[in-house]
């Protein structure tokens, strides 16, 4: 990371001293998005708390999250996607 | 600011929420900088699915009032593919650091994962501006 992206990331937090620490590549991407998106809806606080208190890890732990990726699909987040309507009804005799 | 097209401007958390804001700035400074990889793996992977699908439900807000079109729709439903493939592999990285910390195809794997997710969701999060969505 760079020092001007590290000063960016302080500037957008507020706070005053630049960072010059060698940094995980996703913070600069993540910081703006996590910081507003907490401000906006607390769940995300709650979430995130979640995952930074964790003690330990387990390979359940990395099972459980990769399969919630995986059955998280686009239109179970975006219920209203006009995608959905454009998929074709389903055939007659289909199974449903 | 977030703007949610739904239900007019979200307010903000204030003081509470930028403090947590401050002190996940410095968790994320912490891991990065002072943990294992698995960890780091693990924070970074299961940290970006919360931020991704919370930006993933604001579009919903803006799909349901705007309707972009089926053609925006469609490349952010690729970018959130994209995205899904990169986090999955961060993730699996990270299981194998776990496992083999000295595993170098476990390392090569977590570092190009990392750097997969993070262009994968600058990506998206490029892509939801630029069709509209409000967002930092």
């Amino acid at each position: 990371m760079t020092q001007s992206t590290a000063d960016a990331i302080a500037d957008g937090i507020g706070a005053v001293q630049p960072f010059v620490a060698p940094l995980n590549p996703l913070v600069p991407v993540g910081l703006g998005i996590v910081r507003d998106l907490i401000q906006a809806e607390p769940k995300i606080e709650k979430a995130l708390r979640a995952i930074f208190a964790k003690t330990s890890l387990t390979a359940q732990d990395f099972d459980d999250a990769i399969k919630h990726i995986q059955v998280t699909t686009y239109e179970k987040l975006v219920p209203h996607s006009d995608l959905l309507k454009l998929q074709p009804p389903p055939s007659p005799g289909a199974p449903s | 600011m977030i703007s949610r097209p739904n239900s007019g401007t979200w307010s903000t958390g204030g003081n509470a929420g930028r403090l947590f804001a401050l002190c996940s700035l410095c968790l994320f400074l912490f891991i990065g900088c002072f943990t294992t990889p698995d960890r780091v793996a693990y924070t970074v992977g299961t940290g970006t699915t919360v931020t991704v699908e919370e930006a993933l439900t604001l579009w919903d807000g803006y799909v349901q009032q705007r309707h972009p079109g089926p053609a925006v729709e469609q490349k952010v439903k690729a970018a959130f593919e994209k995205y899904q493939l990169a986090d999955v592999a961060l993730l699996k990285a990270g299981k194998a650091m776990l496992a083999d910390p000295t595993s170098a195809d476990a390392q090569s794997a977590w570092q190009l994962g990392e750097a997969a997710l993070a262009a994968a969701a600058n990506d998206l999060y490029g892509l939801l501006k630029s069709s509209g969505l409000k967002l930092p």
